[in-house]
């Protein structure tokens, strides 16, 4: 008998036994942190995705407020998405001249970069009958997309404001006085408004109430309209900001506290404990698009009598708000203080859906009520 | 001599392995969780502003909006996969005109809104403001 031996089976089926152990508790851990490293990093993906999302909206939303026309709306797409409603945010300010250097904020007086927007849109796409069931195909949801594009002020035109004044805003010669008041007055009441019927940001002049209400209506219902730039345009522009957004909500919280929501089932009004409303006098909301005139006192009708005779366009007016009982028949109290947007991130490879919300201040002053 | 290994050996090596496979995967893990730490330091200060000027129950999707009458009233609830805090100070009592931070319909507050990985993990950035909030 030698010393030279080697394995008995026992031993070497207890190492076995036992490498075998180790390898399966080793295996379970790197598949579990497989997973884990898997999902993180979808969700570091969609993270960083919704915080960039919200920087960009909210610089949006910061460069637009205040002097600002903000309108959610919801349009039913044609046979290629199988009439699944896109939801939009579009937003517009009035800039004073489209002469470099000359641009005032209407409402601070401080001078703007001529090329600053003077809108913008975010947009949430559904996806189209053929992604969707492509995506059926592979058993995967077929996401929706958001969209954005914004305008500047470079092409503008002011007659009033080049004709009467020279560029240091001194009026020409020539001018009498009383024009100095009312082109003023008139131009800095323009702004930019929104064709129900095609659609279109249009420009217009004057009308504004008080002393010279008479004579800004005549201007309303007489001067051209001048187009500032219409749907094709605006879509023209627009870029694909997000891929990957099964679902999106847009909406503000006005001064009082209600919130206007758009989502791909319409636009709906609540009270500040959420429940629905109606604004039968609203005609700016028919449950598909709301709008709210920033700046101008658009909205202080009455909502069930005409505000504003001479308005060729009113039915009863379209500035009209006719708001509940207790709440002051004020636009401004319409007006948003808070913007936000909700939307559901999808990530393809794991399947995984992140929601997400944020909300940017869109006012000096928040509502109080229901807030804290 | 040319002999085998013995069990105890085997044994020893094995344990050896196992310790630096261990290793292996603490590192791992350890990575991980430096990715979930970056991915919520990315969203913490869009969640906190979200928060600051909006706890509405209806957006945030959680119960317990608090009266913002209340002295020290505090909301709690998750928010974009994050646990925040949002408390309100210099709290007063609307009924008393004298009080400092009543003027009219304005109401001056200061908001803070902690942010933490989890309901029990300990907060990881804080964000004050003084507010304006309006009766209308």
């Amino acid at each position: 008998m030698t010393a030279e031996r080697a394995f008995t089976l026992l031993e070497i089926l207890v190492s076995l036994s036992i490498s075998m152990v180790l390898v399966g508790l080793a295996w379970s851990g790197f598949t579990q942190l497989r997973t884990v490293a898997q999902r993180n990093s979808a969700a570091a993906v969609q993270a960083m995705e919704a915080g960039t999302l919200y920087r960009r909206i909210e610089q949006d939303v910061s460069a637009t407020v205040p002097g600002v026309q903000m309108r959610v709306e919801t349009t039913a797409l044609g046979a290629a998405y199988g009439g699944a409603r896109a939801l939009r945010l579009i937003a517009m300010r009035e800039l004073a001249s489209s002469n470099p250097g000359e641009n005032q904020d209407v409402v601070t007086g401080f001078t703007e970069h001529p090329l600053g927007a003077v809108w913008y849109c975010w947009e949430w796409r559904p996806p189209t009958l053929q992604e969707i069931a492509d995506a059926a195909a592979s058993g995967r949801k077929a996401p929706g997309s958001l969209w954005h594009g914004s305008s500047s002020a470079s092409k503008r035109s002011h007659d009033f404001l080049v004709n009467r004044f020279k560029g240091d805003g001194t009026l020409q010669s020539g001018m009498p006085g009383w024009t100095t008041f009312r082109q003023q007055a008139a131009f800095r009441r323009s702004r930019l408004r929104v064709d129900l019927d095609d659609n279109d940001l249009r420009l217009t002049e004057g009308w504004h109430d008080g002393a010279q209400n008479g004579q800004d209506r005549a201007d309303y219902a007489t001067k051209p309209v001048r187009v500032d730039g219409d749907r094709t345009d605006l879509m023209r522009e627009m870029g694909v900001a997000a891929t990957g957004v099964l679902s999106c909500s847009i909406g503000w919280i006005d001064h009082q506290g209600y919130i206007t929501r758009a989502t791909d089932q319409g636009v709906a009004v609540s009270d500040p404990s959420g429940t629905a409303v109606a604004h039968p006098g609203l005609a700016h909301w028919n449950g598909e698009i709301r709008i709210v005139d920033g700046l101008w006192r658009d909205g202080r009708g009455s909502g069930t009598a005409d505000a504003h005779p001479g308005d060729p366009r009113s039915a009863p007016d379209e500035g009209d708000i006719s708001l509940p009982s207790g709440r002051r028949q004020d636009s401004q109290q319409a007006r948003p203080a808070i913007v936000f947007v909700s939307f559901v991130l999808y990530d393809r490879q794991s399947g995984s859906e992140t929601p997400f919300t944020f909300s940017m201040q869109a006012a000096l002053e928040l509502p109080a009520q229901g807030n804290l | 001599m040319n002999r085998g290994l013995t069990l105890v050996e085997v044994l020893a090596a094995l344990l050896v392995l196992s310790m630096g496979m261990l290793s292996a995967i603490a590192v791992a893990r350890h990575g991980v969780n430096i990715a979930r730490e970056a991915v919520a330091s990315n969203l913490a200060g869009a969640t906190a502003a979200t928060v600051i000027c909006n706890a509405r129950q209806a957006e945030m999707g959680s119960a317990g909006v608090v009266d913002w009458q209340a002295a020290g009233s505090t909301w709690t609830g998750y928010v974009n996969g994050l646990y925040v805090r949002r408390t309100i100070s210099d709290a007063v009592d609307p009924s008393n005109p004298a009080d400092p931070g009543r003027d009219q319909r304005l109401r001056f507050r200061t908001v803070t809104v902690d942010v933490y990985w989890s309901a029990e993990a300990e907060d990881f950035c804080r964000f004050r403001e003084r507010m304006v909030f309006c009766d209308r």
